[in-house]
């Protein structure tokens, strides 16, 4: 929206930051001078107090300077004690006019000449004259600060300096936010940046800038809470479930160990049956083939043997009733009938050797079922007699087999063997 | 009997003096402050975070937080080498941070103790402890900073092992505030009017009224200090630094000083539990963690009945109020305070700090 030119043109006038503070000068000292006069006092501010205490100060500074030229030639202690002297009298005298002109209104008379008579009393009570202006100046701020600050601080402490401290600093804060405003206004309306332009700027920044740090704290405490997680938790969880797996495959280890041992015991003593079945059944044989043998060479029945020779004797008898028939031979079907016979009982002793020998072949057709487990035990047992796993284990232990006794199966050495000479 | 003259014997050094004494004056007291090593580890705002002597051994594995005031620049804790409680602390191998509030802009007028307590306290509390790798850390608030880190131990007491208030003013009550109550008094000070027109209240004014409690000694004593300094040839750095740091006083951003005055001055109403920032209610009682609680007979800043009051209110078991026979500052720096304060601020946090395992880890 395009303004009006003179319109601007009088703003800019009215709101020019000078004028404007040429106006409230004018107004403030207006407020100060209205103040005294209803007071009925020449001069009321509180800090004149202070700035004619200084300026007492610094007078008497100025004359001991000046008053040094013509004392300096003198003896050194009088020369001092006479400037002390000279300097509390003028320090008295500058407090005094002060006194008159500033106290009236807050009706202090009393109590400053009270202030005064302290700081005299100690001015003059200083035992070491001053030697010089700076020792000068510190017996009399030591003399005189005493007496002066209880009497500020009566001061400070009454209704009329809080109200009239308190009415300059509301006045300046209203003036400082109408000086500002308008010169927000004047300066905006000449198209420049302002000091609230850049402050705006400056907020947008912060406030980015919280965005990033709530980002940043957020991205920590997710980056905690992860690191915080595993380190509480999940680690120790790990660590836990890792310990068990060990524990686990431990046990596994140990189970599939005992079961080979168990497998290879079992396998042994199959074979160690095995071979003891045979053996049995060997024995057995033998023992059957023994029996047959004594039974053949020795017969264990004399009765058998004498009912046998009493028929070898018949069967003589018949032999040489044949021979006989034959050198006569009157009859031929008789010799017939024996050869026959004869030839069954031929028979028969046939079928006995056969079932001897087949008695025989049985008996070595057994113990060749072993023979290789046996082959093998028999193998071992010229080296060392070990299981596979005990041979697994003790190279894994560096453990040599010769030295450890099997406690398995015919003395093998087994797992267990290994470990306990490993651990030993 | 020597015969002695009223003529400075050295004229030529007399006016050396003189004139370096004016231009201290006139120029205001230049020194270097705040000289311990220190690294930045947080930014926000105008705020930084710093930590110092980050690469030295820290025997004492309980980081401290420093909090320090709105009103003055926090380097008073660091004021120069050989007289800063920041270095002692530091090479008794404590983990020192302190929080510096910077100096406000315009942009920061409605800074209030929300966004100090609220905010960035623990937001700084935190970067404290993830830096040094702690689940704990002591809160050291001096001033006004103490009242700041009473109200944060009260809303988040879980983290804090430890709690350090000095010269911290918790009560406000109008017979023990001196000539605050009537500075402060609403019938003379309308701080919502000094906020609506300044938006931050300027170091000035906020100083004149500190200035004011002591007229005599801080506007004139102050300088026959420094004449006596001078003419006697007694080391300046002590002198120029606190002049410096007197002098130094930033903007009181205008939120804050209006609840500072109303609330607290006026009001009272911090140990009346009726502070509630964003809601939350400040219930000192909810302080449990461990509490030294310092003030000084001579601080007119913050009385003793100030200070002592928080004893009353807090739950901690193990408390203990310490005073010295000092003032606001002097309680913290110069030569009493190395030989009473300092030690006992170390042994009293060195008991109740977790330590470094003997294989030194953190």
């Amino acid at each position: 929206m395009e303004k009006d030119p003179g319109r601007v043109s009088s703003l800019t006038e009215r709101m020019d930051p000078t004028n404007l503070w040429r106006q409230w000068y004018e107004t403030g000292s207006r407020m100060w001078t209205d103040s005294l006069d209803r007071g009925g006092a020449n001069y009321m501010d509180p800090w004149g107090l202070y700035r004619r205490w200084y300026e007492g100060m610094e007078n008497m500074r100025e004359q001991t300077m000046r008053s040094m030229g013509s004392i300096g030639g003198g003896n050194g202690t009088d020369a001092a004690a006479g400037a002390w002297q000279k300097g509390v009298d003028m320090t008295m005298e500058n407090w005094r006019k002060s006194a008159e002109n500033a106290t009236e209104m807050m009706g202090m008379a009393p109590r400053w000449m009270e202030m005064l008579d302290q700081a005299r009393e100690n001015l003059m009570a200083v035992e070491q004259m001053p030697k010089d202006p700076l020792e000068f100046a510190v017996h009399w701020y030591n003399a005189t600060s005493g007496p002066y600050s209880e009497f500020v601080q009566d001061i400070v402490e009454r209704e009329e300096f809080l109200e009239q401290g308190s009415r300059f600093l509301q006045n300046y804060a209203s003036f400082y936010k109408i000086y500002k405003r308008q010169s927000e206004e004047y300066l905006h309306n000449i198209q420049i940046p302002t000091r609230s332009d850049i402050t705006r700027v400056a907020s947008l920044v912060v406030a980015l800038e919280e965005k990033v740090d709530n980002i940043e704290d957020a991205v920590e405490d997710m980056g905690d809470s992860q690191a915080a997680s595993l380190a509480d938790g999940k680690i120790s969880d790990i660590e836990k479930h890792l310990g068990k797996v060990e524990k686990k495959v431990d046990k596994t280890e140990e189970k599939i160990e005992k079961r080979l041992d168990k497998l290879e015991d079992k396998l042994a003593k199959r074979s160690d049956k095995a071979n003891d079945g045979m053996e049995k059944r060997l024995g057995d044989l033998e023992g059957k083939l023994d029996g047959i043998s004594t039974a053949v060479d020795r017969p264990a029945d004399t009765s058998a043997t004498d009912g046998l020779g009493e028929r070898m004797d018949r069967v003589e008898g018949k032999l040489d009733a044949v021979s006989t028939a034959i050198d006569q031979p009157a009859d031929t079907s008789a010799s017939d009938s024996l050869s026959g016979r004869m030839d069954e009982v031929e028979s028969k002793l046939d079928q006995v050797l056969a079932a001897l020998a087949n008695i025989s072949s049985n008996s070595e057709a057994p113990a060749s079922i072993p023979a290789n487990a046996s082959a093998r035990v028999s193998a071992n047992a010229s080296e060392i007699r070990a299981t596979d796993a005990a041979r697994r284990k003790a190279e894994d232990m560096n453990v040599n087999l010769a030295e450890v006794n099997g406690t398995g199966a015919d003395g093998q050495i087994t797992v267990e063997d290994v470990r306990k000479k490993g651990d030993a | 009997m020597t015969e002695q003259t009223f003529v400075p014997a050295d004229t030529e050094n007399f006016f050396d003096k003189y004139s370096q004494g004016m231009r201290i004056v006139m120029e205001g007291a230049q020194a270097d402050t705040g000289q311990t090593p220190k690294e930045v580890v947080w930014t926000k705002n105008k705020a930084k975070l710093y930590r110092y002597e980050p690469s030295k051994e820290k025997t004492h594995k309980t980081p401290i937080l420093i909090i320090y005031a709105l009103i003055n620049r926090p380097y008073i804790l660091d004021l120069m080498p050989g007289n800063s409680l920041i270095e002692y602390l530091t090479s008794e191998g404590f983990d020192v941070y302190m929080l510096d509030w910077g100096i406000p802009g315009d942009e920061d007028k409605d800074m209030s103790f929300e966004h100090y307590v609220l905010d960035y306290i623990p937001r700084a509390a935190k970067k404290v402890m993830r830096t040094s790798g702690t689940d704990d850390f002591t809160l050291f608030g001096y001033c006004m900073g103490g009242t700041m880190s009473a109200m944060y131990a009260s809303l988040f007491p879980d983290t804090l092992k430890n709690l350090v208030l000095m010269t911290a003013p918790t009560s406000f009550p109008r017979d023990s505030i001196g000539l605050y109550s009537l500075f402060t008094n609403d019938k003379y000070l309308k701080p919502g009017l000094l906020a609506d027109a300044f938006g931050n209240i300027p170091g000035e004014i906020i100083d004149t009224g500190n200035r004011m409690m002591k007229p005599v000694t801080n506007y004139v004593g102050t300088y026959v200090g420094m004449w006596e300094r001078l003419f006697e040839d007694k080391p300046m750095e002590g002198w120029l630094a606190m002049n410096k740091w007197v002098n130094d006083g930033p903007p009181f951003p205008g939120a804050a000083f209006k609840q500072w005055i109303t609330e607290f001055y006026q009001q009272d109403k911090l140990v009346k539990g009726e502070i509630k920032l964003r809601g939350r209610r400040v219930d000192l009682s909810n302080i449990k963690a461990p509490l030294l609680n310092i003030a000084g007979t001579k601080d007119h800043i913050c009385s003793i009945p100030q200070a002592e009051a928080t004893m009353e209110y807090v739950s901690s078991e193990d408390k203990e109020f310490f005073v010295q026979d000092a003032g606001h500052v002097g309680l913290m720096t110069g030569r009493g305070a190395k030989k009473g304060l300092w030690p006992k601020i170390n042994e009293w946090l060195a008991e109740r700090s977790n330590q470094k395992d003997s294989a030194g880890h953190a």
